[in-house]
Formats: C-alpha cells, sequence, structure tokens
C-alpha cells in the first residue's frame, strides 16, 4: 500500500470520492473511507488492521482533513497529449453556460467536468496564433479523462474563475434582473391600492420566475432572434462580444427579455 | 426486583433482558416525551399502568425506587452457548477488531429500534462458522434475536467498551491534528 504524502498525490477522482463521503455513517468509517480512497484499495482490505494501525495510518494522511493549495497548472499532459488552460476572456458562450450549470450543481462532484472544458488541446495556425480544440465534445463525455490529474494541477482554478465570473457579471449587472429575492417572496394583496395593481404585480412577478428559470434559454432565444438554427453559432461565440452586444441592445432598448 | 403498586417489577440488570433495555432506552430517546411522560411510558410498558392514578409526590417515589439499579461490574462475558451453537466475543483479552468497529459504528449511528442486540451480535461470532458468514445481515438478525433474551446486565459493558474504543480513536486524532489550518 502506497499513502500519499499530500494533497500533490491525490488525484481528482480521489478527491471527488473524498468529498463524497458521508459524516452520517460515523467518525471510524469515515476514517476508514478515507484511508481506501487514499490508499486507492478496497476497505475490507483494511479491516483486517488493529484499529491502532488505522489509528497511525490516518495519522500520517491528516493533512486530507485540510484543503488543497488552490494552485492550478497552466498546462497538463493527459496520455501524451498536451492541455493548455484556456484563458477566461476567451471562453465562449457555450462554455461559460456548462460552467455555470456545473458550478451551480455541486461544482466538486463536476469538477473533472469543469477542467474538461477549461483545458484543450491546441493547434498554431499558419501565422503562429493559438486555436484551442474547438467545443463541440460533451463535458459529459470526456470529464472521466481527467480523473487521473493531481487535484493540486487544477484546484485552484474553481476559487480564480468564481472571482473572474463575479467581476465580469458585475460588469455587466444592468443585463440581469435586480431583484431576485424579491421574486420570490409572496405579495400581500393589502399593500396595493387596487385588485388590478396587485394582479399585475403578480403577473410581473410570474414572468420575473419564468426568466430566471429559462434564463440562458431565453438570452440564447433573443440571440438567434427565434431563429433556432443559429443557436448553435450563437454559443460558439465570444462571451465577451455576446454581452457587450447585449449590452449595447439593452442601451437601445431592443432587447425584451430581462436575464438572469 | 421493586414492588410498585403492588406489583414486582424488574429494574436490576441481570433481571431486565436486553430487549426490556433496549425498549426502556427507546422511551427515554424519544424527544417527543417530556420527563415525566417518559417514566410514565417506562411503567406501562413494565406493566403498572397504574401509577398514572398515583399522587405526584408517590409517582416521584416510584421512580426512586425503579432507579435504584446497581450499576453492573463491567465483566465483559466472553461466550455463551445457545441451541449446541458456542458464540464467542473474545478469547484472551477483549479487543474490537477494525471490520467489528465499522459494522457497530453504522448499527449505532441509524439507531434502530434493536441497535444494542445487533451491536453485541457484531460481537458475539458462533465459533464454527467462517469469516465471511458473521457478518451477514441475516446471520446478525438471527444471533440478536437470541441476545435480545439475555440479561442486560451482558449489554451494558460491551456498550461502554465500544464507546472507550470509539472516542479513544477521536482522541488520538484529535491530538494529531491539532492546529492544523
Amino acid at each position: 500500500m502506497k499513502v500519499p504524502k499530500g494533497w500533490h498525490e491525490v488525484k481528482l477522482y480521489q478527491f471527488k470520492e473524498l468529498r463524497e463521503l458521508k459524516d452520517s455513517e460515523g467518525f471510524f468509517n469515515t476514517q476508514l473511507e478515507t484511508l481506501a480512497i487514499l490508499l486507492d484499495v478496497p476497505s475490507d482490505e483494511l479491516e483486517e488492521l488493529s484499529l491502532d494501525e488505522i489509528g497511525e495510518l490516518f495519522k500520517s494522511v491528516k493533512w486530507v482533513l485540510s484543503e488543497p493549495k488552490k494552485a492550478h497548472a497552466n498546462e497538463v499532459i493527459i496520455d501524451g497529449d498536451t492541455y493548455i488552460l484556456k484563458p477566461f476572456k476567451k471562453l465562449t458562450l457555450d462554455e461559460f453556460i456548462d460552467l455555470n450549470y456545473f458550478l451551480t450543481n455541486d461544482y466538486l462532484k463536476h469538477i473533472s467536468h469543469i477542467v474538461s472544458v477549461f483545458y484543450r488541446r491546441i493547434n498554431t495556425d499558419n501565422w503562429g496564433n493559438i486555436e484551442f480544440e474547438p467545443y463541440v465534445f460533451n463535458p459529459f463525455d470526456v470529464f472521466d479523462k481527467f480523473d487521473d490529474l493531481n487535484i493540486t494541477q487544477v484546484y485552484g482554478l474553481i476559487p480564480e474563475f468564481l472571482k473572474w465570473r463575479d467581476d465580469f457579471l458585475k460588469k455587466y449587472e444592468n443585463l440581469f434582473n435586480q431583484d431576485d429575492d424579491e421574486d420570490d417572496e409572496p405579495l400581500d394583496v393589502k399593500e396595493f391600492d387596487s385588485l388590478e395593481e396587485y394582479k399585475e404585480s403578480l403577473k410581473a412577478q410570474e414572468q420575473a420566475k419564468k426568466s430566471k428559470k429559462w434564463g440562458w434559454e431565453s438570452l440564447l432565444f433573443d440571440l438567434c432572434e427565434g431563429d433556432l438554427t443559429k443557436i448553435k453559432a450563437v454559443g460558439e461565440l465570444p462571451l465577451i462580444f455576446v454581452f457587450n452586444m447585449l449590452s449595447m441592445r439593452k442601451e437601445m432598448g431592443y432587447l425584451e427579455t430581462p436575464k438572469g | 426486583m421493586v414492588t410498585i403498586c403492588n406489583k414486582d417489577i424488574p429494574n436490576e440488570l441481570n433481571e431486565l433482558t436486553i430487549q426490556q433495555f433496549e425498549d426502556i432506552t427507546e422511551i427515554h430517546a424519544n424527544q417527543k416525551l417530556d420527563n415525566v411522560e417518559k417514566h410514565l411510558e417506562v411503567f406501562k410498558y413494565m406493566g403498572v399502568p397504574e401509577v398514572e392514578d398515583m399522587e405526584f409526590e408517590d409517582f416521584k417515589e416510584a421512580i426512586r425506587l425503579f432507579n435504584t439499579a446497581k450499576t453492573p461490574e463491567g465483566i465483559l462475558l466472553k461466550r455463551f452457548e445457545n441451541d449446541g451453537y458456542t458464540y464467542q466475543a473474545y478469547d484472551q483479552d477483549f479487543k474490537l477488531t477494525a471490520k467489528d468497529t465499522k459494522h457497530i459504528e453504522k448499527i449505532l449511528a441509524s439507531k434502530h429500534k434493536g441497535f444494542i442486540s445487533e451491536a453485541l451480535a457484531v460481537i458475539f461470532k458462533r465459533t464454527d462458522l467462517s469469516k465471511t458468514e458473521h457478518y451477514t445481515d441475516a446471520h446478525i438478525k438471527l444471533k440478536s434475536k437470541i441476545i435480545r433474551e439475555m440479561p442486560a446486565e451482558v449489554a451494558v459493558p460491551y456498550l461502554v467498551a465500544i464507546a472507550e474504543t470509539i472516542n479513544k480513536q477521536v482522541e488520538s486524532l484529535n491530538e494529531s491534528t491539532e492546529g492544523l489550518a
């Protein structure tokens, strides 16, 4: 059994398994399962050890109770292929939408999916410009290829991207619904002067809820002006370009659907 | 044995069965009941529902009497016989194995009815069976059914030993991780 010395020896798939462990099974079971994951052996194998041996082994991996270092590599090698980190500002709309999905739906479980969007193979064109592998794959089909990377090669990517995303969305906040929290609050009829006014507000609230639910779909629908055959092409556009265009349309009063 | 409302009811751990001990434990763990209700339920369970009509001072005295049970000596029963089979917990010194601890912790965490006898069923192993057979669900259920009929004084020292083992494991880790970010 090879005992890892730190997070730098832990693979992505192991990290995901560790994060999926439930404390509800008890202290010792969590300890045993943690060791089984880190040592890459079935937990049955460890059950043959004495409690003292288990305790000693766990002490040697106590670093697992802290967070991995928030760093990331700019390139990684998988099966002899080099994958380069795509700069955030070069993301396309499709990539951004998928990243948002993974980040808001248990991002630790989807960490390999996230990594598959960021790290891409590259080509250099005749003029020496770098071209990133197109986003024609589904992260659900390729994520396991990234499972053998070490967690410290990619872990820092998430907080860095979250910060970038926050700053980015702040820049374009006028495109998004401002009163997200208010959408969820039930309206009190007593606060309105007339029943018509109450009904109007109720309708507006329902509309806002729908916009929130269908945020990205309605954005794509707006951008392709209702022509669904253009959605693929719109998704491939650079994110920053799309948001600049949306801002322009909003300022000019052409944008009908509030985003968010 | 104590006499309450002219009835003799068992209260010592060598008089109660593990089944009764489990049922009483379950009543006391019921968070929907306050303390008085818990004692009322225990007396009803022990066959003296008349306590409900008692004066409050007499009721308090009945509780005091019931709780005069002696603490068991802490002797860990090594083995017992049932239906021609031997069930053994340990040979020289009692020590929980990693496998036992894993199973017991899961049972204790679930806190389902009968968890005490099930935990003991993990510890006591039929000497004629293999390692794999000891831990099958059906076999654990069968053993716990047998164990439930045994006196509660068998269970308590084991519960203490289990708690001590797990606590030792926690403390040992806490010491080694002090100051860890």
